[in-house]
């Protein structure tokens, strides 16, 4: 099965918006068909420009230092940073992708949406205090503490730029196609667009004008929802039952949509889905690095539960609206074309939704968010990105942990203007292709490789430098050889009949083989450097949950 | 606190970090469940009215993994007010 060549839309699961199973969603398609100019879309964008470049011009004044730059000063609160994080992980994907998937498959949808959930809570349980009482500013941090600096850092920066670039790539082209539609602008402008504005909020604001963007934008995003659910609701007397039977009474498949199977069938593939989301989200840079903008672990544990209520809410409303499209759009032949299909794909269902029981202003509020969703999320993406490149590359292994920090701080800027610019390159270059495969690696690299070196190094005694390196490597050469050899690409892209590999998203594979491979490496290292990285753990273990003050952390909390 | 009672208390913290881990991760893969025959026979039973089980299912969930969080930073902070 071949997924559309235009593909994705921006946000964490739009990888899973191109799985076989789902290419009956009609993601956006390589033409897409560009809606008319929406007067109201365009204002409500521009007021939101307005005063995220505000925002900037503010946060500017305040960032002087590489600390400011990369973590905010570490001043953000528990609860805007749990809004920040909730406002880069809800993505277009999450709004429009899954509510089209309940459109068309109804239950199976929320796969994706419980997939995009569950990482929170073992965010909170596993890796908050730890790697909040252990890093500076990025994740490589923490793994660099007890291994060889250079060699893991190198390691780690590999898998961060790897993520980074292919998410870049994905959100970008996921854009570009995706304002094409909703606002009428062509392609090449709608990335460069999203481009420039976010080199201004990240090189001149840093980390901080880019928390208040996430910020905005997540609150903007549950208003947005929440209106259209109530709105939903009220077309069936705020009763949901009466929803779900109209629903099933509009949907070609009937009762099918209440249950699973229209979607996904096999157990596996739901399986190595979950297990891609859940462990993906987990190793993913630019989320790890939200947990050092704020001052204490106390509020970095706070942040990853209010980036769960968020979130929860975010999920739980989604049901209404993903079953309110069944129920409301399939009786109304305006939204669709002389074939048969939703004008714009599946993925529009939500905002023709919007149009349907809010008119154009909701639409148009909608579609406006969409476009701030896509520049939070890049914004997001370009911090971490430039932080790999200016603080774990030049500053901690070209000038061994000290640089000048006024020209750090100068590189950073540079590397974000760099990522900017490669960012339109690349999203103009994949126009055209199917960038499916590019769209799910993120996730399954950032399961295999960066999960399992930060998991193994806080809660491992025996890992040594030998078996993360060799392990990571493994995680990343088995991810990729899995995705050419499935579906996605050996039939999709290289057009033979059968994948060699089943499945699309193998991190059910190589995460434990990742894992394995660590473990074994590491139990089987003599070297000097192996005894030097066991010896290191306890003290590590002590910083980790006590921080670097030790005692004084033990009495404060 | 000398090293020990650290390394002590630090080992009770690591059980109960798994302990909630193992049962998120296990609630979560549950999830699955609905794609097998004998597994969706049981979710539909926590059907509610016209609104089936797996539905519940999903809303229980993400509702019970709110929950566990709540009852982690409750812990957390009972502990630490001993």
């Amino acid at each position: 099965m071949r997924c559309s060549s235009g593909v994705p839309l921006a946000g964490v699961p739009i990888w899973l918006l191109c799985t076989s199973a789902v290419q009956a969603a009609g993601d956006i398609e390589g033409e897409v068909a560009r809606q008319p100019l929406n007067p109201v879309a365009i204002v409500m964008f521009l007021v939101f420009v307005a005063a995220t470049l505000a925002i900037s011009y503010w946060a500017a004044k305040r960032t002087r230092s590489s600390k400011d730059f990369y973590t905010a000063g570490g001043e953000i609160t528990g609860l805007q940073n749990g809004a920040a994080i909730a406002g880069d992980f809800m993505s277009a994907a999450s709004f429009l992708g899954i509510t089209g998937l309940v459109f068309l498959g109804g239950f199976d949808g929320l796969v994706l949406a419980i997939g995009a959930f569950s990482a929170w809570p073992i965010l909170l349980f596993l890796l908050a205090k730890r790697v909040r009482n252990l890093g500076s500013f990025t994740f490589t941090d923490v793994v660099s503490q007890r291994l060889e600096r250079t060699r893991i850092r190198l390691v780690a920066v590999s898998g961060t730029i790897v993520v980074v670039i292919l998410y870049l790539i994905a959100q970008m082209v996921g854009a570009g196609k995706l304002i094409e539609l909703l606002f009428g602008l062509p392609y090449e402008i709608a990335v460069i667009s999203v481009s420039v504005l976010v080199m201004a909020y990240v090189t001149f604001g840093g980390m901080l004008a880019t928390t208040w963007v996430q910020i905005i934008k997540a609150l903007l995003l549950i208003a947005g929802v929440t209106i259209t659910a109530a709105l939903v609701l009220a077309q069936t007397g705020f009763s949901f039952e009466a929803l779900l039977q109209q629903a099933v009474d509009e949907h070609p498949k009937g009762a099918g949509i209440l249950s699973p199977g229209l979607l996904f069938k096999d157990p596996v593939q739901v399986t190595t889905i979950l297990v891609s989301m859940l462990f993906g989200t987990l190793g993913l840079p630019h989320i790890l690095m939200r947990l050092f903008t704020v001052p204490s672990m106390q509020e970095a544990k706070k942040s990853a539960f209010y980036a769960s209520l968020f979130m929860g809410y975010f999920y739980l409303v989604l049901v209404i609206i993903g079953f309110g499209t069944a129920a409301l759009l399939y009786q109304q032949p305006d939204f669709f074309t002389g074939e048969g299909r939703l004008i714009g794909g599946s993925n529009m269902a939500a905002i023709h939704l919007a149009s349907a029981v809010g008119g154009d202003l909701l639409t148009g509020f909608m579609s406006a968010v969409t476009f701030a969703t896509i520049l939070a999320v890049v914004a997001g993406l370009t911090v971490s990105g430039a932080a790999a490149i200016s603080h774990d590359l030049y500053a901690e292994v070209i000038c061994k942990g000290r640089p000048d920090s006024h020209r750090e701080l100068q590189l950073t800027r540079i590397t974000t203007v760099v990522i900017g610019v490669i960012a339109v390159i690349l999203g103009i270059l994949f126009q055209d292709e199917n960038v499916a495969f590019i769209a799910t690696m993120p996730m399954v690299v950032a399961a295999s490789v960066n999960f399992p070196i930060l998991f193994l190094s806080l809660y491992w005694p025996g890992l040594t430098t030998r078996g993360a390196v060799i392990g990571a490597i493994v995680g990343l050469l088995s991810s990729i050889g899995l995705i050419v050899i499935g579906p996605q690409v050996w039939v999709s892209v290289l057009g033979f009949e059968r994948p060699l590999f089943p499945y699309n998203y193998p991190a059910l594979f190589t995460l434990p083989l990742a894992l394995l491979v660590t473990w074994l490496v590491s139990m089987t290292d003599r070297s000097t450097r192996g005894i030097l990285d066991r010896q290191n753990y306890n003290d590590l273990l002590v910083r980790s949950e006590y921080g670097p003050d030790g005692e004084l952390e033990v009495a404060r909390h | 606190m000398d090293s020990k009672a650290q390394l002590q208390d630090i080992r009770r913290k690591t059980r109960l970090r798994f302990l909630f881990t193992i049962t998120t991760v296990g609630l979560y893969f549950s999830f699955v469940l609905n794609y097998t025959e004998t597994g969706g026979r049981y979710i539909s039973a926590l059907a509610l009215g016209a609104i089936p089980g797996p539905l519940v299912m999903f809303a229980l969930l993400v509702v019970s993994f709110i929950l566990l969080e709540l009852l982690f930073l409750f812990r957390a902070r009972e502990r630490a007010g001993r």
